[in-house]
């Protein structure tokens, strides 16, 4: 029991924080005036905070699912998809969608950096989990 | 039951799990040990790093721009902050007869817009080829020993992304890159450099697209900044009045200045930061060796049953020395990684708020700065331990158990 509610809280917490960081924590870049007057246009790390949004709400929705399922195999199942979506967080900011054109911009030096570390947490909380796990078998909760 | 047999290192992780309250206060002493340690060590070195960076990439001694530009221009210098200004380039001629100066080189700035190229305005500097002394070299550098760039290519900062394609757009037309300068620190990351006639094909390039410039009225002589590199054992100081004395008009910028300015800010930063290590580091000691003697006290009775079983005194003096150890080296192997954690991916945003020139380490240097934090905080436990273990050593085992009854 206490295994599920420190692994699930915590995997809903880290999901929570991908989800709405990038839009208030620590902010993607806002948009910037168009040269050409056709109004504000957004750069490609807005996308990539947008993306984070549905990335983090997974991870909070397997987040839930790990507190309330009993089954040893089934936490086994989602403790492996916590670690999937992690690297789906990591991936959206460093190669799938990106971010602006120079490293000083907010995204680079703060946004990008932050969903590194969160997904790296998840990583660590989701191998941890498997491993404590296989080798317990659930029986010291 | 396991078989295995029940020597100092094992005793001693057993100990420590029967007593999970007293080994999570030591582990998270050594924890906080670690990660000050790593975390102070990698700013110190990232700091030291940057400042001897930015120093080998100030290529002139002197600088000469505007009067009352002076504030802009060391800010394109340093952080990179884009910027333009003007004045007459005839100088040059007057500061190359000066008996101190062996060479000088006028530059032009121009900035990007903000919706291309690197999604914020960028520093674009175009230099001389046929007398630049300050760019060159580290263009060479980095085509991997060539000679200089052709009009119409551009060599960007570290910190500026180049498309997959090798380009960079501008004013809605592409150019190639053909190099990507090596990190210095300073504000020549986030610039991106061309030459003279790079420039000016650039400037017929917006006026084609149909953009107007804030310089299309600057005469053709204008210059953004003359670099000055002096002869060996001129005085900069001498030589920026004597520039100044030629033309009112102008300012100069000595390098030194510029550069023994934030040496200072540097070096009281890091003896802050050195002094935070060192105290930390005295009160884990302290706080250690508080730990391990009140429990020592504790576990007289558990050590005389032990002398009994015919344990030796070196035996138990090892045994406490091994537990402190253990717990050290876990808490400090978690306080370097979460340091790890907290100091790489943000060091951009590091070097921005300390406003210093704060450079990557390279992984030669962070091993070894892994290397010595876990050492250091190993020791720590000793060190802590090493009072307590002489103490287990010199107690008679007969006194001890007569004191408990």
């Amino acid at each position: 029991m206490r295994n599920r509610v420190l692994t699930g809280v915590s995997v809903i917490v880290l999901g929570l924080l991908v989800s709405i960081g990038p839009q208030s924590l620590f902010k993607v870049c806002g948009p910037v005036a168009a040269h050409d007057g056709a109004g504000p246009s957004w750069m490609k790390c807005h996308w990539t905070g947008q993306a984070e949004i549905g990335a983090g709400a997974l991870v909070a929705a397997l987040g839930v699912l790990l507190l309330v399922s009993a089954s040893v195999g089934a936490r086994l199942a989602l403790s492996a998809a916590v670690g999937l979506a992690a690297i789906l967080v990591l991936a959206l900011p460093h190669g799938l969608i990106g971010g602006c054109g120079m490293a000083t911009m907010p995204c680079r030096s703060v946004a990008f950096p932050a969903l590194t570390v969160l997904a790296v947490l998840l990583l660590a909380l989701a191998g941890g989990n498997i491993l404590f796990l296989r080798l317990t078998g659930g029986r010291h909760e | 039951m396991s078989s295995a047999p029940l020597d100092t290192l094992r005793l001693a992780a057993e100990n420590l799990k029967r007593k999970p309250a007293r080994t999570a206060a030591l582990v998270a002493v050594a924890f906080i040990l670690g990660f000050a340690l790593f975390a102070g060590a990698v700013l110190v070195s990232g700091l030291q790093t940057g400042l001897a960076a930015m120093s080998r990439r100030f290529g002139a001694d002197l600088m000469v721009v505007p009067a009352k530009q002076a504030d802009k221009a060391r800010a394109i210098l340093l952080r990179g902050e884009p910027g333009f200004f003007y004045f007459d380039g005839g100088v040059i001629r007057d500061i190359e007869a000066l008996e101190g100066v062996q060479a000088a080189s006028a530059q032009y700035f121009l900035t990007s817009l903000t919706a291309e190229c690197c999604d914020a305005p960028v520093q674009l500097i175009a230099f001389d080829p046929d007398t630049d002394f300050a760019v060159r070299p580290w263009i060479g550098q980095a085509l991997g020993g060539g000679g200089g760039i052709a009009d119409g290519g551009m060599v960007v900062g570290s910190r500026v992304d180049v498309r997959p394609n090798g380009t960079i757009l501008m004013f809605n037309r592409e150019y190639p890159v053909s190099a990507k300068l090596s990190p210095t620190s300073s504000g020549f990351d986030t610039s991106i450099f061309m030459t003279r006639g790079t420039m000016d094909i650039l400037k017929a390039n917006i006026h084609e697209a149909g953009y107007r410039l804030l310089q299309d009225g600057e005469p053709a002589s204008s210059v953004s900044a003359i670099l000055v590199r002096l002869r060996s054992g001129a005085n900069a100081q001498v030589v920026a009045s004597q520039i100044r004395r030629l033309d009112a008009e102008v300012d100069v910028i000595v390098s030194e200045s510029i550069l023994s300015a934030v040496s200072e800010a540097l070096g009281g930063f890091t003896a802050y930061i050195k002094a935070v290590i060192a105290v930390v580091l005295a009160l884990a000691v302290v706080v250690l060796a508080a730990c391990f003697g009140g429990s020592v006290n504790e576990r007289k009775r558990e050590f005389a049953v032990l002398r009994l079983l015919g344990a030796t005194r070196g035996r138990l003096a090892s045994l406490v020395l091994a537990e402190s150890s253990i717990a050290a080296l876990a808490g400090g192997a978690a306080g370097v990684a979460l340091a790890a954690l907290a100091v790489f991916p943000f060091s951009t945003a590091i070097g921005a708020a300390l406003a210093l020139p704060y450079a990557s380490l390279g992984a030669g240097l962070i091993a070894a700065l892994v290397a010595g934090s876990l050492a250091l905080s190993f020791a720590a436990g000793a060190a802590a331990a090493a009072f307590s273990a002489f103490r287990i050593g010199s107690t008679e085992t007969y006194f001890t158990m007569r004191a408990d009854g």
